[in-house]
């Protein structure tokens, strides 16, 4: 050992100690936050709302001792201030334990809110800072965010947890446009697309439940697509991955519906230029199975099978026209037709890029062709 | 031989900064591959010429070709380069840390670990040092394969699209700028007169930096494909958040360590390697018998240098402007100096 | 400036006064002292010079008596009362010299030449020895021998008849096998000789035996087979053997630490087995083996990292087994390692890592822990080690009762007393439980130590912390040799051929090879052994 070895050793021990546990924190120190709100406040404050989980009252499993209800497993506090960031400070205002976001799992956003501020200012804090993770969900709710967090599921403990569930869910419903964090960051950086966002609403007994979604244009909310409208979005983004689609199969009885379950959907969107002017193809193909029928007609006849798919891709195309035509009143490019163009043809792109939203999406013929194909007709022939 | 293969796959490029950064957006693989091309020829070229003079210790081959004084001058410089790149990347890993998880600890604190270790690594010498990368080089190269699989389900084509949108500039440019990043062909004539097998040196090297490329290439066109080009391009530690986004099955997700651990690893590999050359050198060129006493000043002056970078933005603006060309000064240009100088300067006969 | 003050400050620097060079003359020092009394043909001189050296050792029985008819030759006999097989020593020694000389024939022999004659044809002893200097009778005396003085005989007579108990030859306890040899060695170095000897009948293994430690006099053996071990090797470990100079060697310990490469290492740099298959397989694959008179551990050297978690009974069991619970052991080095310092960083650092609902569940038992979690996990971790070591020193039936009532009602109890969570205690029973799959014990003793400097680590630094440790500790490791050859290969330097035997087992019609570095011919056996049906 010599003097420069015992210089090296005090150092080290030096560091070792000195350098205790800045940023520790013990998990029962902590709260967690699952979910967080966005509401907009008096003099363009932002109210946000965080759900925090009361460890102590979820039921673990053999944890023994105190048992029967304690009352609810989460608790919500809200603080107002100019910035979300400060938001986030004041928040800790009210309460004991320094807040933590590693397990946030969902981001609502209220109606109002996202009509004054555009969505890119609102998200920045919560892509900017490390603790939030990219696969959170973000949505819009009519309502006030802070009532969305605070409603009651009655299979879940936690209301933020059942409505990302519910999202997962709904990615094989296809009744919305689910969202994570860094999709809609990512194309709210791109000129060519714009967002949409699932909705969360509560219905009379306090439960959330999902429906339909919310178009944005340039990151500021434009209006509400209904459930079909959002499959329709979904059938030319190619990603709806289930659902169900009712064909009526006699025009004159209303009851006699033949209901097809999708297996597989894609598609394909081609920019193309006829006379000067720019048009979109947008092909979809689509797989399914025959899952009820309420008429019964013999799918033994191969006519009868391309009946059904003819009659399938018209409903289909309704779909999809339908939520064009609510896109094009919305002057919200949901669909990212602006990104095909750009791939296909990059120097038209940066000519009209400027006015695209209001002048050429508005006007863009769209040429809808849809392919369905039966696969399966289940357990009975007819 | 197996001293060097290891050292040359231990640099990998960190996720951090690839040609993402440097503007060629959906095209940095291509980018990439071309870096790989240059880096190649860089390589044969620095071999060559390092292989002339295999038996010399570098300080003393480096006074013998350009004489006394330029020789002085040269060596200097080199020493600089390992001490500043040494202080860069410091710079980088701690505020990495610092941004990602150690929001309140001072990063001094966190310098100067990152500092002891890679000093006690490049204390025990060259030998140490490659048995050490052999077994952590095959952790991180399985590791960030692991990642860059996980990530596979995730990437979307039409992030590719366009290709070659703006051109072939910025394919060049990022190219440039990448292959300058492939800092170690500065290291290797420095530590050929170390190396049992120098001849084996070419093959090996070439299969180290050729796994290399192709691991850039994946992790860049993955990168890009996961987070799209706008958002690869504004974020900073686009690996790193790539690897976060993971989500397999709703069971493996949070894979923030794989990322972390390749940083760290590969980060600090890299200075404690860095650190032990410019004390060779300088000690070569001071004539001290041993590099060990200098190892820890070396350390204290990297760490005192890491704080010229006064923040990220200016970090990370340094990585993708000033530094290609630094390195570049040191990867092609001295060494063609030197290369000249042995052709023509009729210095060849004196080096036999 | 600093560093002479430094230099003044440092409390252990009067260390530095032991120095290398010291000399002590203590007269117990030194092997054989210089000056020597030779053996008088004088046998009172003789009885007188044993009495003196001899002097309070009750144990020494000298017993005078004469050979042949009257007057005869008087001559006595000393020995160590306990060492030697007296009925023995009766037959072969004293009833020829005392009642057969009284014959008439032989006293016939016994007066023209008699020394010859006693040597020769009186005494029936297989092995008999004449030494001429008292120090050496006297020592071969106190090693267990018998020395018969005859007056007029410059010589004494020097004959074995050890005859001491000791230790059958057991099963050891610490290296337990399901299947292979049970066989272990004993105390006595005669016994661990023979019972190698029988596993590898050839000329070609070599024992060389010295004499260690001025005052005990061990004998310590040196085997290795000729041919097959490195030459180069076999001089370094003669040499280090050779500058030993102590004044006991009590077990192969004590030549462990004085051999080693890296004095201070807390790693094994040597591999100790109480097993003679172990110590066969490791001759053939070109180590040595020292072992030590009074110890049943073998030493082998030189030993590499992987080494020490490779049982014996790998080779015994199917390879693919054999191969399976090598990465189990190795899972375990890591999980003994690294989990209680991983839970401590992960939990109080990077939260983000854990899943949801376990961390809820986490936060949801550690409501009303008054400890922070690495105060918890050290303290648990200690709490194990009391059990642990209470458990190997107790009596053994007590000692398991102790363990496991220990662990249940400790964890138990701290639980439901609110002083640690249930998580903690999950954690050090996994530690503690797969820290136990690592056959060498030697390991495992510096793992603990390495396990809690990593806790300590990663309570003060989360994840940079141990990544920094991990990566000190592999170039620490990386710089030890054992012998020579670098502790970490085949990983480091990689060999691929040696991975045959560290990290799977391959079967032995593959194992064609010696590790590399080790052994001087690599070549085990020719190609083509892959059993098969024969072809025409």
């Amino acid at each position: 050992m010599n003097p420069k070895q015992i210089l090296i050793c005090f150092i080290i021990f030096a560091t070792l100690f000195v350098s205790g546990c800045w940023d520790r924190r013990e998990l029962n120190e902590i709260g967690l936050v699952v979910g967080v709100g966005i509401d907009s406040a008096e003099k363009n404050n932002i109210l946000l709302s965080t759900e925090v989980v009361l460890p102590s009252n979820i039921k673990t499993t053999g944890h023994t001792g105190g048992g029967g209800s304690k009352g609810k497993p989460y608790t919500t506090f809200s603080a107002t201030a100019e910035t979300t960031f400060y938001a986030v400070r004041k928040i800790l205002d009210f309460t004991s334990r320094k807040l933590f976001y590693g397990y946030n799992s969902i981001i609502i956003i209220s109606e109002e809110a996202s009509k004054k501020y555009n969505m890119d200012e609102l998200l920045d804090f919560f892509v900017r800072d490390p603790e939030f993770r990219e696969r959170n969900w973000v949505l819009i709710t009519p309502h006030s965010a802070f009532d969305i967090l605070n409603t009651d599921h009655p299979l879940e403990m936690l209301p933020s947890k059942a409505i990302a569930d519910e999202i997962k869910a709904n990615t094989y419903k296809s009744k919305t446009i689910s969202n994570d964090l860094l999709h809609v960051y990512q194309t709210l950086q791109t000129r060519g697309q714009d967002i949409a966002l699932p909705v969360v609403k509560k219905d009379k007994n306090n439960r959330p439940y999902i429906t339909g979604s919310a178009a944005f244009k340039s990151g500021k909310f434009a209006g509400y697509f209904n459930e079909i409208e959002s499959r329709g979005v979904l059938w030319v983004l190619g990603r709806v991955k289930s659902g169900v689609v009712v064909i009526p199969w006699q025009d004159d009885e209303s009851k006699s519906k033949i209901s097809v379950e999708i297996i597989k959907a894609s598609s394909t969107i081609e920019p193309f230029i006829s006379n000067g002017k720019i048009g979109i193809n947008v092909t979809v193909n689509q797989t399914g199975n025959i899952a009820s029928m309420f008429s019964k007609p013999d799918l033994q006849k191969p006519d009868i099978i391309k009946n059904v798919e003819t009659l399938e891709e018209k409903v289909i195309k309704r779909e999809i026209e339908a939520s064009l035509i609510a896109a094009k009143r919305f002057h919200s490019d949901v669909f990212g037709f602006g990104n095909h163009i750009h791939y296909k043809f990059p120097e038209l792109w940066k000519s009209i890029e400027g006015k695209w939203r209001d002048e050429i999406f508005t006007e863009l013929p769209v040429n809808v062709k849809v392919n369905c194909r039966i696969n399966q007709v289940g357990l009975l022939l007819r | 031989m197996w001293l060097l293969i290891t050292t040359s796959n231990s640099l990998l490029i960190p996720l951090s900064q690839t040609a993402i950064a440097a503007g060629s957006r959906q095209d940095s693989w291509l980018a990439e591959i071309l870096s790989l091309a240059i880096q190649l020829v860089m390589l044969q070229m620095i071999l060559k010429f390092s292989l002339l003079s295999k038996d010399m210790e570098f300080s003393s081959r480096i006074k013998k070709i350009c004489g006394r004084i330029v020789g002085s001058i040269v060596i200097v410089l080199y020493i600089w380069f390992f001490v500043f790149s040494s202080a860069a990347f410091l710079k980088e890993l701690t505020s990495f840390a610092v941004a990602m998880i150690y929001v309140q600890t001072p990063s001094v604190v966190i310098d100067l670990m990152i500092i002891l270790t890679s000093c006690y690594m490049a204390f025990h010498g060259l030998e140490v040092q490659a048995r050490t990368n052999e077994i952590i080089l095959p952790t991180i190269i399985s590791l960030y394969l692991i990642g860059l699989f996980l990530l596979l389900p995730n990437v979307k084509l039409d992030n590719f699209k366009p290709v070659l949108e703006n051109g072939l500039t910025p394919v060049i440019k990022g190219a440039f700028i990448s292959s300058s990043s492939f800092v170690f062909t500065v290291f290797v004539p420095v530590v050929l007169s170390y190396v049992n097998k120098p001849e084996e040196c070419q093959k090996t090297l070439t299969i180290g930096s050729i796994i290399q490329g192709f691991l850039l290439i994946i992790a860049t066109a993955i990168i890009t494909g996961v987070l799209g080009p706008n958002l690869a391009q504004v974020t900073i530690y686009r690996g790193y958040i790539a690897l976060r986004y993971i989500s397999y099955g709703n069971f493996v997700e949070h894979l923030d360590p794989i990322g972390f651990s390749i940083f760290v690893l590969s980060k600090v590999v890299q200075i404690s390697l860095f650190i032990y050359a410019a004390s060779l050198i300088s000690a070569q060129f001071l004539a001290i018998k041993s590099y060990k006493p200098l190892i820890f000043p070396t350390g204290f002056i990297i760490l005192l240098l890491s704080n010229i970078f006064k923040n990220v933005s200016q970090l990370n603006r340094f990585f993708i402007t000033l530094w290609p060309l630094h390195n570049f000064f040191f990867e092609m240009v001295i060494p063609l100096f030197l290369w000249i100088l042995i052709l023509f300067g009729g210095r060849e006969r004196n080096l036999e | 400036m600093v560093i002479p003050l430094l230099k003044k400050l440092w409390p252990f620097s009067f260390i530095k006064k032991f120095n290398k060079n010291e000399i002590l003359n203590d007269g117990l020092q030194g092997k054989i002292p210089e000056v020597q009394t030779s053996v008088s043909k004088s046998l009172q001189k003789n009885l007188n010079y044993v009495n003196t050296v001899m002097k309070n050792c009750q144990d020494a029985i000298v017993r005078p008596f004469k050979i042949g008819k009257k007057p005869g030759i008087p001559a006595f006999v000393v020995f160590l009362d306990g060492l030697v097989d007296r009925e023995l020593l009766e037959k072969s020694v004293m009833i020829p010299l005392m009642v057969k000389s009284q014959e008439e024939n032989i006293n016939h022999f016994l007066k023209n030449n008699a020394f010859d004659y006693i040597e020769n044809h009186l005494l029936a002893s297989t092995d008999l020895k004449k030494i001429s200097e008292m120090e050496r009778v006297i020592q071969s005396v106190c090693s267990g021998s018998t020395a018969i003085f005859i007056d007029g005989l410059n010589k004494a007579l020097i004959v074995d008849y050890e005859g001491y108990n000791f230790r059958n030859v057991e099963e050891p306890e610490v290296e337990p096998v399901i299947r292979g040899p049970r066989e272990g060695f004993t105390e006595a170095l005669r016994v661990n000789n023979a019972l190698i000897r029988r596993k590898i009948k050839s000329p070609k293994l070599k024992a060389e035996f010295l004499e260690i430690g001025s005052i005990t006099k061990t004998q310590v053996g040196l085997f290795y087979i000729d041919g097959v071990v490195n030459n180069k090797i076999l001089e370094e470990a003669r040499k280090r053997i050779s500058r030993i100079n102590i004044d006991g060697i009590l077990d192969t310990n004590y030549i462990d630490e004085l051999i080693r490469d890296a004095p201070l290492c807390p790693f094994p740099l040597i591999h100790r087995t109480e097993k003679p298959d172990v110590v066969a397989a490791e001759l053939l694959s070109g180590k040595l083996a020292i072992l030590v008179d009074g110890s049943p551990s073998a030493l082998i050297v030189p030993a590499v990292f992987t080494e020490f978690f490779i049982s014996s009974e790998d080779y015994y069991l199917i390879f693919i087994f054999s191969s399976f619970t090598r990465w189990i052991r190795f899972l375990s080095l890591l999980i003994a390692v690294f989990l209680p310092a991983l839970y401590v960083a992960v939990t109080t650092y990077h939260q983000e890592m854990i899943p949801t609902p376990l961390a809820i569940s986490i936060a949801a038992t550690r409501e009303g822990v008054p400890f922070p979690t690495f105060v918890e996990a050290a303290l648990m971790g200690l709490v194990f080690e009391i059990l642990r070591e209470a458990g190997t020193r107790m009596p053994r039936t007590i000692g398991q009762a102790v363990s496991i009532v220990g662990t249940l009602i400790i964890g138990d109890a701290a639980v439901s007393a609110g002083l640690t969570s249930p998580p903690t205690i999950i954690i050090t029973a996994l530690t503690g439980l797969a820290i136990f799959t690592i056959p060498a014990p030697e390991m495992v003793i510096t793992l603990v130590i390495i396990r809690f400097l990593l806790l300590i680590l990663g309570a003060v630094m989360g994840l940079m912390g141990i990544m920094l440790a991990t990566l000190i500790l592999l170039s620490y490791l990386a710089s030890l040799r054992s012998f020579g050859v670098p502790y970490l290969s085949p990983l480091g330097p990689l060999k691929p051929r040696d991975l045959q035997d560290s990290i799977v087992r391959v079967p032995w019609w593959m194992m064609r090879w010696r590790p590399h570095l080790i052994g001087s011919k690599s070549k085990r056996q020719p190609f083509g052994q892959k059993p098969g049906p024969h072809k025409r």
